[in-house]
C-alpha cells in the first residue's frame, strides 16, 4: 500500500484532493472574502486583537479614575460605568472567545489534523463577517446618542434598561443586537470546527493522537454551542423588554412617583440564563488555553506530555462539570440553602480535573530539557497565574466565604487572574509560537522578553494587591471610594500604585504590537519547523502553508504528537507523519 | 431548569456513547504505525447531515431554555387568549409539510425527481401556511394590545413562536433553494441529499413545535410537558 493517499481510491470523500478545493480567483476572494481557514484565522485574530486594544485603552481610563480620582474630568460616574461595561464584555466575548476559537481554532484545527481546510469553508467565511458586523455594532454604540451601555458586563435587569443607567436608550440595544449577531456567527464557525474534528482528520489521526490543543478547542466549541443559546435567549428577551415593553425580566417598578408599564418579571431568571452561559464561558476560554499550553510546554521542554490520557479525560470532565456550577455566581442573589450547598460542591469538584492538569504540566517540566524561549516563558507564567486564580476560586466557591467577599475587589482580582491574565498569557505564548508558521518569520526574541517580563510582573503587581483591597472591603464598581468611612486611606495609595503599573503594562503591549508588525518584514526567516516540533502543522511542504495546506498528498499519521527526546532517534523529536521506525526493533 | 438538565443529559448520553467507541483508554505513546486499513476515520454520516445535527442540538437547547424560562415565569394556569383551533390548524400544516418532505425524499431516492419536486412544492406551501397562521395569531394579539403589556403568557407565546418561525423561514429558504436549482439549472444536481437534510430539519422543528404547542395550550400531551417542566 502506498504511504501517501493521492487518488480517489485511497482517499476519503471528506478529505478532498487539492483540485476539489474552492480556489480563489481574485485578490478579493484570496485575502478579503476568503474561504481559506488560515486567512479567516488571521482575520479573526486581527479583529479580536484590534478590539482588544480598545478594551485595553478603556482599562487605562478605568485605572486613571480609580488611581487618581478627579484627574480626568471627562470621566464622571456614567462614563465610568460605560468604561467597565465595555471593557469587560469586549475582553470576555469579543477578544478571548474570538481569538481562541476563531483565531487559533481556524488556523490550527485543519493544520494539526492534516486536513486541507474546514469542512464548510463558505460557512466559515460567513462566520467571520458576521463576527466583524457584531464588533462594528458594538463599536457603534460608542457613537450612539447616550453612549454605550453602562449596565455592567453582566447586563443585569432591571437596571440595564431603566432610565438612569447610562446607554439606556441606544447603548443597551446595540449591545444586545451585537451579542445576538456574535452568537449567530459563532454558531456557524462552531458547527464547522466540530464537524472538521470529527470527520476530516488525516489517515491515522485517531482521536487519541490529536494534539491537546485540538482537544481543548474541540471541547470548548461543544461547550460554546451549548452555552451561547442561553445568552441568546436572555438577550432576545431583554431586547423585547426594552423595545416592546414586555416584562420577561422586569418586575413592577415605580419611577419618579409613576408606575412603569412593567410588572411581574423575574430579574433572577435573567441571572440564571446569563450564568448558564457565563460559567461555561470561563471554560470556553480556558480549555483552548489548557490545550495550547500543554503543547507549548511539551515542545519547549523537549519532553512528552505527562499523562496524555488523563489530560484528555480532564478536558472532557471539566467540560461536563462546567454546566452544573452556574449558580455559584448567584449566591448573594438569594437561593435555597441546599442549592448553595449543591453548587458549592460541584464547583469544588471541578478543582480535581483542573488540579490533575496542573500536576501534569509540572510533571512534564520535571527533568525536561527546558528551553526558556518566549512561548515557554508565557506557558510557565500561565501555570502559576492559573494556579493563583484557581486557588482564590476555591475561596469564592464556598458560600460562606463568597458572601462577604462578593462585590469586592477580591472578585475582580480573582477573575482577572484566572480568566483575564492567564488566558491572555497563553494567547501571547501561542502567538510567539505559531507566528513563524503563519508568516515564515520569527518574532524578535529580545522584544519578546521585554514584553513578557513587563506583562508578567506587572500583572502580578496589579492584581495581587487587588486581593488585599478586596479583603479590606473595597467594593467593586464604585466610581470613587473617597469619603467612604470603611475604606482606609491606604487603599487609595494602593489604587494609585496599581494604576501606575497598569499604565506601564498597557504600554508594554505596544512593544508587542510593534514586534508583530516589524517582524513581518524584518524578522529572521523561520524555516519550516523552527521549534523542532512534532505536530503536523510544522510538517507542511511550504511555510506559510499554501492554499490546501499539503500539496498533492495528504499527510499520514503514524504516531502520537509528543515523541520528544525519544531514545535512539536521530533527532530529539519524531514528527507525527514520520513512518520509519526510530531504530531497528525499537518500535512495535 | 429540569427540562434543560434532562435535555443536556440526553445529549450527554449520546456523547458518552460516542466517546466510549473512541478508544479513549488507548495508550497512544505505545502504538506507532498506521491503523489498518489505511483510510481516514470512518465517515458514517455525511458531513452536512452531521453539521445539521449539531446545529439542531444547539437549537434544541435554545428552545429547552425558553421552555424552562416559561415554566419559571408563567403560572401553570395562564393561557394565551387565542382560539386553539387556529393553532391546531397550523400544527396540522406543519405536520403535513413534514410528511410531504418524507414523500419527496422517498421519491428522490428512487430517482423520481418530478414527483419529488411536486412534493417539495407542497411542503413549501404547507410551511408558508404555517407561518401565515402564526402571523394571524400574532396580529390578533397585537391588535388586542396584549403584546406590549405585562402579560407573560402572551409575551412568551410571541417570543417562542417568533423564534420557531424564524427557523421555519430558514427551512423555507432551503426548500426554495433546492427546488429552484432542480427547476432552473440545465444539469440539476440530484435532489436526494438536499431533501434528506430538509426532512431531518423539518422533523426536528415539528418535534419542537409539538412541545411548544403542548406548553402554550392545553393539548392531550400538555400534562407530560408540565410534568417535565414543573416538577413538584
Amino acid at each position: 500500500m502506498s504511504d501517501a493517499i493521492t487518488g480517489p481510491q485511497g482517499g476519503s470523500p471528506l478529505l478532498p484532493e487539492a483540485d476539489d478545493l474552492y480556489h480563489p480567483h481574485s485578490w478579493w476572494t484570496r485575502y478579503v472574502f476568503s474561504q481559506d481557514a488560515k486567512v479567516i484565522a488571521i482575520q479573526y485574530a486581527g479583529t479580536a486583537l484590534a478590539i482588544g486594544f480598545v478594551a485595553l485603552i478603556l482599562s487605562w481610563l478605568i485605572r486613571l479614575q480609580l488611581g487618581f480620582p478627579g484627574l480626568a474630568t471627562f470621566i464622571g460616574p456614567a462614563e465610568y460605568y460605560q468604561l467597565i461595561t465595555m471593557h469587560g464584555m469586549i475582553m470576555v466575548v469579543y477578544l478571548l472567545t474570538a481569538v481562541f476559537l476563531g483565531g487559533f481554532g481556524n488556523y490550527l484545527i485543519p493544520l494539526m489534523l492534516g486536513a486541507r481546510d474546514m469542512v464548510f469553508p463558505y460557512l466559515n467565511m460567513l462566520s467571520y463577517w458576521i463576527y466583524l458586523l457584531a464588533v462594528l455594532v458594538l463599536v457603534a454604540s460608542f457613537f450612539a446618542p447616550g453612549g454605550p451601555t453602562g449596565a455592567g458586563w453582566t447586563l443585569y435587569p432591571p437596571q440595564a434598561i431603566l432610565a438612569g443607567t447610562p446607554g439606556q436608550e441606544w447603548g443597551i440595544v446595540l449591545m444586545l443586537v451585537s451579542l445576538i449577531l456574535f452568537i449567530a456567527g459563532f454558531t456557524m464557525g462552531g458547527v464547522n470546527y466540530v464537524v472538521t474534528v470529527l470527520q476530516a482528520r488525516a489517515p491515522g489521526m485517531t482521536l487519541m493522537r490529536m494534539p491537546l490543543t485540538v482537544w481543548g478547542i474541540f471541547t470548548a466549541t461543544v461547550l460554546a454551542l451549548l452555552a451561547f443559546p442561553a445568552l441568546l435567549v436572555g438577550a432576545v428577551m431583554m431586547l423585547l423588554d426594552r423595545l416592546l415593553g414586555t416584562s420577561f425580566f422586569m418586575p413592577a417598578i415605580i419611577e419618579a412617583g409613576q408606575r412603569l408599564r412593567y410588572g411581574g418579571g423575574s430579574p433572577i431568571l435573567f441571572q440564571h440564563l446569563f450564568w448558564f452561559f457565563g460559567h461555561p464561558e470561563v471554560y470556553i476560554v480556558a480549555l483552548p488555553a489548557f490545550g495550547i499550553v500543554s503543547d507549548l510546554i511539551s515542545t519547549h521542554a523537549r519532553k512528552n506530555i505527562f499523562g496524555y490520557r488523563m489530560m484528555v479525560w480532564a478536558i472532557v470532565a471539566i467540560g461536563v462539570l462546567s454546566f452544573v456550577v452556574w449558580a455559584h455566581h448567584m449566591y448573594v442573589s438569594g437561593m435555597n440553602p441546599y442549592f448553595g450547598f449543591f453548587f458549592a460542591t460541584t464547583t469544588l469538584i471541578i478543582a480535581i480535573p483542573t488540579a490533575i492538569k496542573v500536576y501534569n504540566w509540572v510533571l512534564t517540566l520535571w527533568r525536561g530539557d527546558i528551553h526558556l524561549t518566549v512561548p515557554m516563558l508565557f506557558a510557565i507564567a500561565f501555570i502559576v497565574t492559573f494556579l493563583n486564580g484557581g486557588l482564590t476560586g476555591l475561596f469564592l466557591g464556598n458560600v460562606v466565604v463568597d458572601v462577604p467577599l462578593s462585590d469586592t475587589m477580591f472578585v475582580v482580582a480573582h477573575f482577572h487572574m484566572v480568566m483575564g491574565v492567564a488566558p491572555i498569557l497563553v494567547i501571547f505564548g501561542g502567538l510567539y509560537h505559531w507566528y513563524p508558521k503563519v508568516t515564515g518569520r520569527m518574532l524578535d526574541a529580545r522584544l519578546g522578553q521585554v514584553h513578557f517580563w513587563i506583562t508578567f510582573l506587572g500583572a502580578y503587581a496589579i492584581f495581587f494587591p487587588m486581593h488585599y483591597l478586596g479583603l479590606l472591603g473595597v467594593p467593586r464598581r464604585y466610581y470613587e471610594t473617597a469619603g467612604l468611612g470603611f475604606v482606609p486611606p491606604s487603599a487609595e495609595t494602593l489604587n494609585a500604585f496599581i494604576s501606575l503599573v497598569a499604565f506601564v503594562v498597557g504600554a508594554a503591549q505596544i512593544v508587542f504590537l510593534f514586534n508583530l508588525l516589524h517582524s513581518l518584514r524584518h524578522g529572521a526567516p523561520a524555516g519550516g519547523n523552527p521549534w523542532r516540533a512534532t505536530t503536523l502543522e510544522w510538517q507542511t511542504p511550504e511555510t506559510p502553508p499554501s492554499h490546501g495546506n499539503w500539496g498533492p498528498a495528504l499527510p499520514i499519521v503514524y504516531r502520537w504528537p509528543y515523541d520528544y527526546s525519544v531514545p535512539g532517534a536521530p533527532e530529539d523529536f519524531v514528527p507525527q507523519n514520520q513512518p520509519a521506525p526510530i531504530r531497528a526493533g525499537a518500535v512495535p | 431548569m429540569s427540562l434543560v438538565l434532562a435535555y443536556l443529559a440526553v445529549l450527554g448520553a449520546f456523547a458518552a456513547r460516542w466517546l466510549a467507541q473512541q478508544h479513549l483508554a488507548d495508550r497512544p505513546w505505545l502504538t506507532v504505525g498506521s491503523p489498518h486499513p489505511l483510510v481516514a476515520p470512518a465517515a458514517i454520516t455525511a458531513p452536512t447531515r452531521l453539521g445539521l445535527g449539531i446545529f439542531l442540538a444547539s437549537a434544541g437547547l435554545l428552545f429547552s431554555l425558553l421552555v424552562a424560562a416559561y415554566a419559571m415565569r408563567v403560572p401553570g394556569t395562564a393561557l394565551v387568549p387565542l382560539d386553539p383551533r387556529l393553532l391546531w390548524l397550523t400544527t396540522f400544516l406543519l405536520a403535513g409539510a413534514s410528511l410531504a418532505l418524507h414523500g419527496a425524499h422517498a421519491a428522490a431516492r428512487r430517482g423520481r425527481e418530478e414527483q419529488a419536486t411536486a412534493a417539495l412544492g407542497f411542503a413549501s406551501a404547507a410551511g408558508l401556511g404555517f407561518l401565515g397562521g402564526q402571523a394571524f395569531a400574532w396580529q390578533a394579539l397585537w391588535q388586542a394590545g396584549l403584546v406590549q403589556g405585562p402579560d407573560a403568557a402572551v409575551a412568551f407565546f410571541c417570543l417562542i413562536t417568533a423564534l420557531h418561525g424564524l427557523h421555519i423561514l430558514a427551512g423555507l429558504v432551503a426548500l426554495a433553494w433546492i427546488t429552484a436549482r432542480a427547476a432552473l439549472l440545465p444539469r440539476p444536481p440530484r435532489l436526494e441529499p438536499g431533501t434528506a437534510l430538509c426532512t431531518l430539519y423539518w422533523d426536528a422543528l415539528l418535534a419542537v413545535w409539538l412541545v411548544l404547542f403542548g406548553l402554550l395550550f392545553r393539548t392531550p400531551w400538555s400534562g407530560l410537558i408540565d410534568a417535565l417542566c414543573r416538577p413538584g
